[in-house]
């Protein structure tokens, strides 16, 4: 009546019956090859790693006495312990005097520790060394680690520790600093399968491939639960097991059944997806076992529908394999995101408040509500088009129809976007500046054109929104006069680096301002550099004295690369130069605040505000 | 005479099968939503296992089944929290014990309930008897919540998960043992979740559901809010019927056929009534009643808290 699970049954006895963890084996062998053992480990790793059973195996090869006559034949065996004698048998069976289990978490204090310490000064009863094996280690407390610390540094040469646990963050910096650090990994999935397969043929349990490739997928790398999920499988079905039992024990919803519930998610049919889940629950399926399922298969399609070459990262069968590729058409990888997304979110409500069933089936109305949408990013990009526009003072929707050649301006834009300095067919005769002339051509029909950026604005904002930008301004003077986008580009530098310089109320008044190259361009560039006239609502051009000008100009010199001269245009039709306003509004309003602003600069009045140290409250018109 | 256990029929065979084949592991952890039936499934395993008479069920009748029953058999204990947690020296107490044979059964078995009160030091001091149990013993943990436990336990243990039975079935179990009609075994069984041992003790209290469309759904004034939260103060279990009539709706909402519903009888007037309701409103609704419920779990003012939610819940005019 002493029947032993499977994972206690086929617990590795030697090194090479362990699987994986190749670099803490290879190391382990090599210095017991080498006499060179250290007198104290530290294994640490996740669960099921085999950290008690590399312990275990290290207990006995270091005092296995027949070790060493198997030099002979191979090399790699002589590290490996005989398990026959009379030691390996004894240690085997935990009832050595010299190999001590220690429960750490069961014995936690430091009085364990102070008997521990006691017994190591006494020599091996019987073998050469005497082995602590500290399990569960993270549980000691401070006191006791504290205690054991001395020991840990010099113990005596019969002594060596094997300290394991789950958690290298609770071991204490200076036990670890005086131990060998051997960290255990999670084991490959084939790894996995071949350990299990070999377990099966020698249980004499028929199992095929998909279910052992299902039973490593469920353990997450652990040997322990992949073993205790076959002993489960064993205990309850019998040696005979196929797919579908498995599916039932471990709770999976049948392969079947998921595609058809992710076929209607894909197909946003949200009655099928329904109508699938409800036959999922009517199979006994465990709901959070079927919504794990679903959010491997949608990352899966994910992989696939960002790039049909990732199937190698997918672990499933060929056939699955095809039928996913013909699935991974119907979405686009964002969709599949925000799928998973919400069953991921999903899992955390049935977590917190149970009731899976509802809370699947809300997931489901969610996952299928999203339509496949426009790309977020396209929607930034065009955002930030229309912000653009806005900020050079133009609206997206505009008012009044363009003056002249509707069909060149409204219908060309996307041919535009790729032909950067587009000629117009209408500028065409004016070879040397086309497009300023074009300016001049086609707007001619509306008065103040220079104080009112215009319909062709808008189009030339695009050829600057798509063009890479340009650095060599200021090599290319002359590409500056000729381009109105380049000029707008400089303009919005100058305003940055008004703010930048604290001049907000400058900043303030030039903010709707447009600049203009002068008007004949052959003239804008004269010995004296650049003229620049910036059209200005009349109220502002006033404000600005001479020294606010002098910094203008250096500043614009800096920018341009050329001297620069500046002159004012009032501008009577467009104060703001905001045409996001209707035309309507967009009379020569003067705002209280700008009135008391001149008023503050008045020659005469200025002086006596000074003189006085007032204010003006109020200015009531003549 | 013992009586049948309600459902879990799948696992029972696995169990047995164990049994049979001598193939009983040393550590099992039974996860499932509380009341479901997984203390009254790990009592009649540790009965079948030191059943005198049966080599699978236990009969029932030997004396080591009647021992069992009345809670005096030496080989079965029972640990439970003592207080809010289950501490270390409770553990330590079972270990010590654990290293004997048993008096008089098989196997010694030792059902830990409500393991997820088990404070640190106490699981971590139970791993090392999990991993490797003397071979005639068997432990038992029950739990209701799988991520509460240490990965290091779960990996130790051969886990079964529980599943609430499918309503149907419940009621029809209810109807078949109790004397109740159609109508009350469903609200009961829809009510409990599909958990027996809710449904059960629902039944004791003689709670009643009318099987009415609640009124929270028809009522349009604030008072009647008020007045329908002091309803459910007296009885919270309320909100979980509560909970079915919603998922009703936002089903019928987004046109699912008719046959996936909770209440069939009332299909017409609920897709009527789901016409009123935007898809939002009715899972914000269904939201809300689960994060009362979550509320009134951490002792919040329960009258508050349904307050709270029947005003929510009240129908926008």
């Amino acid at each position: 009546m002493s029947y032993e699970v499977l994972a206690q049954k086929w617990r590795p006895q030697s090194f090479g019956d362990v699987v994986g963890q190749t670099h803490v084996i290879t190391t382990l062998r090599n210095q017991i090859l080498s006499d060179r053992i250290g007198h104290a480990y530290l294994f640490w790793g996740p669960r099921g790693t085999g950290k008690t059973t590399v312990a275990r195996i290290l207990a006995k090869a270091v005092n296995c006495p027949n070790r060493e006559q198997e030099t002979e034949f191979s090399q790699a065996a002589t590290a490996e312990p005989c398990n026959n004698c009379q030691f390996c048998s004894e240690i085997s069976q935990g009832r050595s005097f010299d190999v001590v289990e220690m429960d750490a978490a069961s014995n936690r204090g430091i009085d364990p520790i102070r008997e521990l310490r006691e017994n190591t000064k006494l020599a091996p009863a019987a073998c050469r060394y005497k082995i602590y094996i500290i399990d569960e280690a993270h549980m000691l407390t401070p006191e006791a680690f504290n205690a054991l610390l001395k020991t840990l540094e010099e113990p005596p040469p019969h002594v060596i520790f094997i300290l394991a646990t789950t958690e290298h963050h609770r071991i204490p910096k200076t036990i670890v600093s005086r131990c060998q650090d051997f960290d255990f990994r999670y084991m490959e999935q084939d790894q996995i399968i071949g350990r299990l397969q070999a377990i099966c043929e020698a249980e004499d349990v028929q199992i095929d491939n998909q279910g052992l490739s299902l039973i490593s997928l469920q353990s997450e790398g652990c040997l322990r639960d992949a073993e205790n999920l076959l002993e489960r499988l064993t205990a309850s079905i019998g040696k005979e097991l196929n797919v579908d039992q498995i599916n039932q024990i471990l709770g999976f919803g049948s392969n079947h059944l998921i595609n058809e519930l992710i076929d209607a998610v894909l197909r946003t049919d949200l009655p099928a997806a329904l109508e699938s889940l409800d036959k999922l629950v009517k199979n006994g399926t465990d709901l959070t076992q079927c919504l794990h399922q679903q959010i491997t298969c949608f990352r899966n399609l994910r992989l696939l529908a960002i790039g049909s070459n990732l199937d190698s990262i997918i672990q499933t069968s060929k056939s699955e394999l095809e039928l996913m590729k013909e699935k991974a058409h119907l979405a686009s990888p964002e969709r599949l995101s925000r799928i998973i997304k919400i069953l991921m979110r999903t899992n955390s409500e049935i977590k917190q408040h149970g009731y899976a069933q509802i809370h699947l089936e809300s997931a489901l109305i969610d996952a299928c509500s999203i339509q496949e949408g426009i790309q977020l990013t396209k929607i930034l990009k065009r955002l930030s088009e229309i912000e653009d526009k806005i900020d050079r003072g133009e609206a997206p929707s505009r008012t009044y129809a363009p003056p002249t050649a509707p069909g060149s301006v409204g219908n060309t834009p996307p041919r535009r976007s790729t032909t950067a300095p587009v000629l117009e067919p209408s500028a065409a005769p004016q070879m040397a500046e086309p497009q300023v002339s074009k300016y001049e051509a086609q707007s001619s029909s509306v008065p103040n054109i220079k104080s009112k950026p215009t319909s062709t604005d808008t189009r030339g904002d695009k050829d600057g929104a798509n063009q890479p930008n340009i650095k060599s301004v200021s090599a290319d003077v002359q590409h500056v006069v000729s381009d109105s986008n380049e000029l707008a580009k400089i303009w919005e530098k100058l305003l940055v680096g008004l703010q930048e310089r604290g001049k907000m109320p400058l900043y303030g008044y030039l903010k709707g301002a447009a600049p203009q190259p002068s008007n004949g361009t052959e003239a804008a560039l004269s010995g004296n550099g650049l003229e620049l006239k910036v059209a200005c609502p009349p109220a502002y051009t006033d404000l600005i004295d001479d020294n606010e000008k002098a910094l203008l100009k250096e500043m614009l010199a800096d920018l341009i690369g050329t001297p620069v001269q500046i002159s004012f245009v009032a501008s009577s039709a467009n104060p703001h130069a905001n045409a996001t306003l209707p035309p309507s509004r967009r009379s020569q309003e003067i705002t209280p605040m700008m009135l008391q602003h001149q008023a503050e600069r008045d020659p005469e009045v200025a002086p006596a505000l000074k003189l006085f140290g007032a204010k003006i409250l109020k200015i009531e018109p003549k | 005479m013992q009586t049948p256990i309600i459902g879990h029929q799948q696992i029972l065979e696995q169990l047995y099968h164990a049994i049979a084949s001598n193939r009983v592991a040393g550590a099992y952890l039974f996860v499932g939503v509380a009341n479901v039936g997984k203390e009254t499934v790990a009592l009649h395993f540790a009965k079948s296992i030191n059943c005198l008479s049966s080599d699978e069920a236990a009969c029932g009748t030997c004396l080591s089944c009647r021992k069992a029953d009345d809670g005096n058999h030496p080989d079965l204990q029972i640990i439970r929290p003592s207080g809010a947690w289950i501490k270390i020296d409770q553990i330590r107490e079972l270990q010590k014990r654990i290293i004997y044979r048993p008096l008089e059964g098989v196997r010694k078995v030792y059902i830990l309930t409500e393991v997820e009160r088990m404070n640190l030091e106490a699981a971590n001091c139970l791993l090392k008897t999990l991993e490797e149990p003397p071979a005639d013993s068997v432990l038992i943990l029950l739990t209701t919540n799988l991520d509460a436990m240490l990965p290091t336990i779960r990996s130790r243990c051969q886990i079964i998960p529980f599943h609430p039975l499918l309503v149907s079935d419940l009621a029809g179990h209810l109807m078949e043992r109790f004397d109740i009609d159609e109508t009350q075994a469903f609200s009961i069984s829809t009510a409990a979740g599909g958990a027996v041992g809710k449904a059960l003790g629902l039944l004791q209290d003689g709670a009643e559901f009318d099987e009415d469309i609640p009124e929270i759904m028809m009522a349009g004034n604030r008072l009647d809010a008020f007045r329908i939260a002091e309803k459910w103060t007296a009885q919270p279990e309320a909100l979980d019927h509560l909970v079915t009539w919603y998922r009703d709706l936002v089903m019928l909402h987004q046109g699912a056929p008719a046959n996936l519903l909770t209440h069939v009888h009332h299909a017409e007037e609920l897709r009527q009534l789901a016409t009123h309701y935007s898809r939002l409103q009715l899972q914000s609704a269904i939201k809300a009643i689960f994060e009362t419920k979550a509320m009134l779990q951490r002792n919040v003012n329960a009258t508050l808290a349904l307050e709270v939610l029947a005003l929510k819940l009240l129908r926008k005019p």
